[in-house]
């Protein structure tokens, strides 16, 4: 699919210090907005829907009917969860197959005040789908629903996406989702962009460790660093992501294991380098056989 | 003469006067309602400091008592009278400084059950036809504006000591001077059926629409857009000219006029007893109904007050004091309770019941916006300082509004009060009729004084006890609070 803005922020601000002074353009596709609370995030996307206006700055383009899903939901209470779906798509489906896709059915005759926030949450993502929009604005979608099944829902956004080729611009804190849906992605920090481009490239080749961080867990080496812990020449400073690099027991490795912690796909090891007397922790695929503390270890990057 | 009573020299049609009473009240409550939807966009929108302020500034003239507002400009009404239509201006503008902080509260613990975020989701939609729009965007109103808009009017239409402060001729203070002129009992009765009808219609639809199903859950002062730069500043200088004519301005009339008074009141055996009365009604009233309030909420289950029991307990109050009165007037003189008639019992049951919609209103503002959560690990402490400053301040100042509201009380006092107990706020609208003088006003002040003398002994005393208990409750479980000096 050939990228074409959908819109473009030139110079724009939001008082008091909510946004200072981005440009940039966002194309069609799936984009993630990403950062810490109180990055801007929120406001970025208000912008975009309309629902707040640039105290400076000019948003140009934008789509005629795009859906929102604000970070509250937005629902409307004194509708039913059916009539949600119905007015959204202007009573011209029929909407029972997007409440069993997000198991709303039971619930379809309630109230959102009848609703837990999970539910809430799944309401407003399906009310966006029902409408049919070409562009669809989403602030942190899904963020109430428990992990092991948000997964299923964002595969029906998805669906959604390649069907109707409509685009999608959501914010969220979470790498993993960065990471499964969007091909591009905007850092936000205090207000301002720190980077925009493929989620690819922010992945493999981070300019810094703060950008390295925005994806999750990463290894900042230095030249020097390199040559200490990778006995590997390194010309420029780099990250290395945890599936990159293996931390193996081995009975005359170069360093000894302080400490080890499982996150499940990634582990994280303190290492001691007992010649230079220097600590320090890596993230790395999880060690077959097991680590403990005291084993003597190497660490290599793999391909 | 049927439908009519004699006051002064001309008869005056109490039909004529409820007509009159509803165009008025009607447009009063339009107004306030406009206003409000405005000022709760100002008032949402900020937050910390400038939102106390804003509250400030909102319920002064909501506090003042009326009878003060209405003494201190009663010459400069009075000065105008003779033009016709301009006191009738002034009194509808009066009440709509005086009674809009009431729909502004309405709204705010009421909140559109469709919030901004939803109103945008919906416009972003750019489908539905403009009647359909429109009959979404009205059902997201939700209660509350109806319920700002009947509870001024029920108390506009009802309102009576401005009015009779102003020498106006609304219907309660045409029934209230035929009463005390000497009319029947019987014939008062008959003649106030009129407007009570009326009050009893706004009040069903006031319970139709109050239901539990039409009241939003939104979290109180949620939902509202805030107001832009040309509104706020509008209503920035509405809300300062209100709290300046409402409440800040006749409280200095009446200091200024007073000041040469002062020395008069030296030895006031009378005054210091009506004032002895007005105290013993107002915090026995105030209790009771407190009481009734949260006994009708304990019967109402967890999710606080029972609507039924509440609306039925709350519905003679909100007929106001001139109907209630005469109500019970007649009641007390019936064969059964003829033995209470010249006794307190009469105005105890009175002031009971027109504080009771205000008690239940209070005791389910004090629920809805409790911290539980941080209540409840307040208590699991032992810390009394934690549990007062989160739950019991909010009660207690709703006891004390309470017990102001009875004290300040007029009509009902006026009707029931036994011989020998006369309530200040009688004695003061008596004397009124005589004039602005240095010694009334003295004697207002005397007596507007004593609520916040309550105030101020009642916060020293909980002050010190708090203090004591407080910090035995820190020894015991070691915490800590900002401010507090750890004891050794």
């Amino acid at each position: 699919m050939a990228n074409h803005p959908i819109w473009k922020l030139d110079h724009v601000s939001l008082e008091p210090d909510r946004l200072r002074d981005i440009s940039l353009d966002i194309s069609n596709g799936v984009t993630a907005v990403i950062g810490w609370s109180g990055a801007g995030k929120t406001s970025l996307l208000n912008i975009l829907v309309g629902f707040e206006v640039p105290t400076r700055g000019r948003l140009i383009g934008g789509v005629e009917n795009s859906a929102w899903v604000p970070q509250n939901g937005g629902l409307w209470s004194h509708s039913t969860v059916r009539e949600h779906l119905e007015i959204a798509n202007g009573f011209t489906d029929d909407v029972e197959p997007l409440l069993a896709s997000f198991d709303l059915q039971h619930k379809a005759d309630s109230r959102p005040d009848e609703l837990s926030q999970g539910e809430q949450s799944r309401l407003s993502v399906a009310r966006a789908l029902a409408t049919n929009s070409p562009v669809l604005v989403m602030d942190e979608p899904l963020v109430h629903v428990d992990p092991a099944r948000a997964a299923k829902y964002w595969q029906l956004i998805r669906e959604h996406i390649s069907q109707t080729g409509a685009s999608l611009i959501f914010s969220t804190h979470v790498p993993e989702t960065v990471l499964g849906e969007a091909s591009q992605v905007i850092c936000l920090k205090e207000g301002t962009v720190l980077h925009q481009g493929l989620v690819t490239d922010l992945y493999m080749q981070p300019a810094t460790p703060e950008l390295m961080n925005f994806l999750g867990a990463g290894n900042w080496l230095e030249p020097d660093d390199a040559r200490l812990w990778l006995d590997a020449p390194m010309e420029t400073a780099r990250c290395i992501r945890p599936e990159q690099l293996l931390v193996s027991p081995a009975e005359n490795g170069g360093f000894i294991v302080e400490s080890i912690r499982s996150r499940g796909s990634v582990a994280e090891a303190a290492l001691r380098h007992p010649v230079s007397g220097e600590s320090r922790t890596f993230f790395h695929r999880p060690a077959a056989p097991l680590l403990f503390p005291g084993m003597h270890a190497t660490l290599r990057i793999v391909p | 003469m049927p439908r009519l009573a004699q006051v002064g020299v001309s008869p005056v049609s109490i039909l004529l006067q409820t007509v009159a009473g509803l165009g008025r009240a009607g447009a009063v409550s339009g107004v306030s309602l406009w206003l409000a939807m405005g000022a709760i966009r100002l008032i949402a929108s900020r937050r910390g400091r400038i939102q106390n302020l804003l509250w400030t500034l909102l319920i002064a003239p909501c506090l003042m008592p009326s009878f003060l507002t209405g003494y201190a400009w009663a010459r400069a009404i009075l000065a105008i009278t003779m033009r016709p239509g301009w006191n009738e201006l002034i009194y509808a503008a009066a009440l709509v400084v005086r009674l809009m902080p009431v729909a502004v509260l309405a709204l705010y613990f009421l909140p559109p059950p469709l919030g901004v975020e939803g109103m945008h989701c919906y416009r972003l939609l750019k489908r539905n036809s403009a009647l359909a729009s429109q009959r979404f965007f009205f059902a997201g109103l939700g209660a509350g504006p109806w319920i700002a808009f009947a509870l001024v009017f029920l108390l506009s239409f009802g309102e009576f000591e401005l009015a009779a402060m102003w020498s106006l001729k609304t219907w309660p203070v045409v029934l209230f001077d035929a009463q005390a002129g000497g009319l029947a009992l019987k014939e008062t009765l008959r003649l106030v059926a009129v407007p009570a009808t009326v009050q009893a219609v706004l009040l069903g639809a006031l319970v139709a629409r109050g239901n539990p199903q039409a009241r939003s859950r939104a979290v109180p002062g949620t939902g509202f857009k805030p107001a832009g730069r040309v509104a706020r500043c509008g209503f920035w200088f509405y809300l300062v000219a209100a709290a300046a004519t409402g409440a800040l301005c006749p409280l200095a009339l009446v200091i200024r006029e007073a000041l040469s008074g002062f020395q008069a009141l030296r030895g006031n055996a009378l005054l210091i007893r009506d004032i002895g009365t007005s105290l013993f009604f107002a915090t026995g009233a105030a209790g009771l109904s407190w009481s009734i309030a949260g006994f009708s909420k304990k019967t109402g289950g967890e999710r606080g007050s029972s609507p039924k029991v509440g609306w039925l307990l709350g519905a003679p109050g909100m007929l106001g004091g001139l109907v209630l009165a005469l109500l019970l007037l007649a009641g007390f003189q019936t064969r059964p309770l003829r033995a209470l008639y010249d006794t307190p019992v009469p105005l105890f049951v009175a002031l009971t019941f027109l504080l009771l919609p205000l008690a239940l209103c209070l005791r389910w503002l004090c629920n809805a916006t409790r911290p539980a959560p941080a209540l409840h690990i307040a208590r699991m402490l032992k810390n009394n300082r934690l549990v007062w400053h989160l739950d019991g301040r909010r009660r207690w100042w709703s006891l004390f509004l309470l017990f102001c509201w009875g004290y300040f009380e007029f009509t009902a006092s006026t009707l029931l009060a036994p011989i020998g107990m006369t309530p200040v706020i009688a004695r003061l609208h008596n004397l009124s009729h005589y004039g602005q003088t240095a010694v009334l006003s003295a004697m207002i002040c005397a007596a507007v004084s004593v609520p916040l003398l309550v105030l101020l002994l009642t916060a020293t005393g909980r002050g010190l006890y708090a203090r004591i208990r407080g910090q035995s409750s820190y020894l015991e479980t070691g915490s800590r609070l900002p401010g507090t000096r750890q004891a050794a």
